[in-house]
């Protein structure tokens, strides 16, 4: 029953032609090179250092590793990250 | 970028977050709407970030209970840029010494401008204008106000018969125009004279024109004295252009007449009247607009009857007047008076009114020959006088030339 909630709730933006972080809630990353990455509807950041940091987001975890990162920009719900981004993990939880 | 520039005119500073809690204190902002930006990560446990300036007291509220720290390392925008240049004594001092020197020479007399008198009179008003402090290079206030000085001017220089003060920036403009005795003479020397009033005729002087009339005539009013008709010419076939020529003569002359005058004056044997005793105190005030407010000299009136007279005095700023003035209150005692006459002393008071009324009314060059009272009686406290005068003048008048044929 849970599964085919689920399926449904996955299918759902493509059936209204939606996009997906509007109706999930998932987080929206854009990235400009490797300069730049702006995570967008996360829920917070977790932990925050020069060469790592973890965004707790609807799904899971967004693990980016790098080099002397700096905040650009910190509101509620959105955060710009500067510097030298090696590497975006998603740690979803089961 | 929209970000930027609102940050730069709100002001921000940046804030050294240090401790065990920094990181979550961070978060908890972030929780809070405040936003933050350019964060780093100096060293473990401490953090640096810039934060709007309006947002510094919630972040001390928040602070409040955590194990951390909070360090201003600097401040940025037009909020403390403002605040810098307010705090720069020596630029502060300049802007307000510039504008205090333009306004003390906005306020000094720069140019005194008289228009429509000979060199003479020119000269003669200057120097009156001086001793009442107008003068070039001198402040606008130390004079008195338009009205005084044009009454000053009026009553110093009898010659001048009208006199327009104004002022226009720095510059003071004054138009005059001239008593002229020449003035009739320029204006029209063609046609006849006839007599402006009843009289007996006592003298002539004819200088053109031939006269119609001798002494001891009686004439009325518009009466043919001198005529412009001298050019003798029997010709009949010239009368053509002897009318013309008659239009163009020129008549010129006195006739002095005797002229009766009537005239009835009352005078009170008893008058009230009100004199100022000299008694007098000043009070300032400062206007603003349409208030005014006192700086000196708080006292309510010492002095049971008291009037009020009033100098304004007002302060400019390149050509615009500023709405502050300053006012002095010259405030003078008066005392009511009151005198009783005597039958004797009415009458000779009231003689001596209408001979000063009737004077007034004379042209210039007449002479009242006799004085006479024709009847007088009193009742209700009242003198009434009727008195009959005899004038000598001038009674020849241009007689108005018909226009057109």
């Amino acid at each position: 029953m849970r599964d085919r909630f689920s399926i449904f709730k996955k299918n759902l933006p493509r059936i209204l032609d939606l996009p997906d972080d509007v109706l999930l809630g998932l987080p929206k990353i854009t990235m400009v090179g490797s300069l730049h990455a702006y995570v967008e509807n996360h829920q917070g950041l977790l932990f925050f250092s020069e060469k790592e940091i973890h965004i707790k987001t609807q799904n899971g975890l967004v693990k980016i590793v790098g080099n002397a990162f700096v905040l650009k920009m910190m509101l509620y719900d959105e955060v710009l990250i500067e510097g030298e981004i090696n590497d975006v993990t998603f740690e979803l939880e089961k | 970028m929209e970000f930027n520039n609102k940050k730069w005119m709100k002001g921000y500073v940046t804030v050294k977050i240090e401790g065990i809690h920094a990181f979550s204190f961070i978060k908890q902002c972030s929780l809070q709407n405040i936003p933050m930006w350019n964060v780093k990560m100096i060293s473990e446990n401490s953090y640096q970030a810039e934060i709007l300036h309006r947002d510094i007291s919630t972040l001390r509220k928040l602070r409040i209970g955590r194990k951390c720290k909070l360090k201003f390392l600097g401040k940025w925008g037009l909020p403390f840029i403002i605040i810098n240049f307010f705090q720069r004594k020596a630029f502060l001092f300049s802007i307000v010494m510039a504008i205090l020197i333009v306004f003390i020479l906005s306020n000094i007399i720069w140019k005194i401008e008289i228009k429509g008198v000979n060199e003479d009179l020119n000269r003669k008003m200057r120097s009156i204008l001086e001793e009442n402090n107008v003068e070039v290079g001198r402040f606008h206030w130390t004079s008195l106000s338009n009205e005084q000085l044009k009454a000053k001017i009026l009553h110093e220089v009898p010659d001048l018969m009208w006199v327009e003060i104004s002022k226009q920036g720095t510059q003071i403009n004054i138009q005059a125009v001239e008593k002229s005795n020449e003035k009739t003479e320029k204006d029209n020397g063609k046609g006849d004279m006839v007599a402006s009033k009843d009289g007996v005729i006592v003298d002539l002087f004819v200088e053109k024109g031939k006269p119609v009339v001798r002494v001891n005539d009686t004439v009325q009013k518009g009466d043919l004295l001198i005529s412009s008709d001298y050019t003798f010419s029997n010709d009949q076939e010239n009368e053509e252009e002897d009318k013309n020529k008659k239009s163009k003569s020129i008549t010129k002359g006195e006739i002095i007449a005797k002229v009766w005058y009537k005239s009835i004056i009352e005078v009170p044997l008893s008058s009230k009247f009100s004199t100022l005793t000299g008694k007098v105190y000043s009070k300032y005030y400062l206007g603003v607009g349409n208030k005014r407010l006192p700086i000196w000299n708080f006292n309510n009136s010492k002095f049971d009857d008291y009037q009020i007279e009033e100098v304004v005095k007002n302060f400019y700023f390149l050509n615009w007047k500023i709405p502050v003035t300053f006012s002095t209150f010259n405030v003078n005692e008066v005392k009511q008076k009151s005198i009783q006459y005597t039958k004797n002393e009415a009458k000779k008071l009231g003689m001596k009114e209408a001979r000063r009324k009737l004077e007034m009314a004379l042209p210039n060059g007449s002479k009242i020959e006799t004085e006479k009272v024709l009847h007088e009686s009193a009742d209700s406290g009242k003198v009434k006088l009727t008195l009959y005068f005899t004038v000598l003048e001038n009674i020849a008048i241009k007689q108005p030339l018909p226009q057109g044929d």
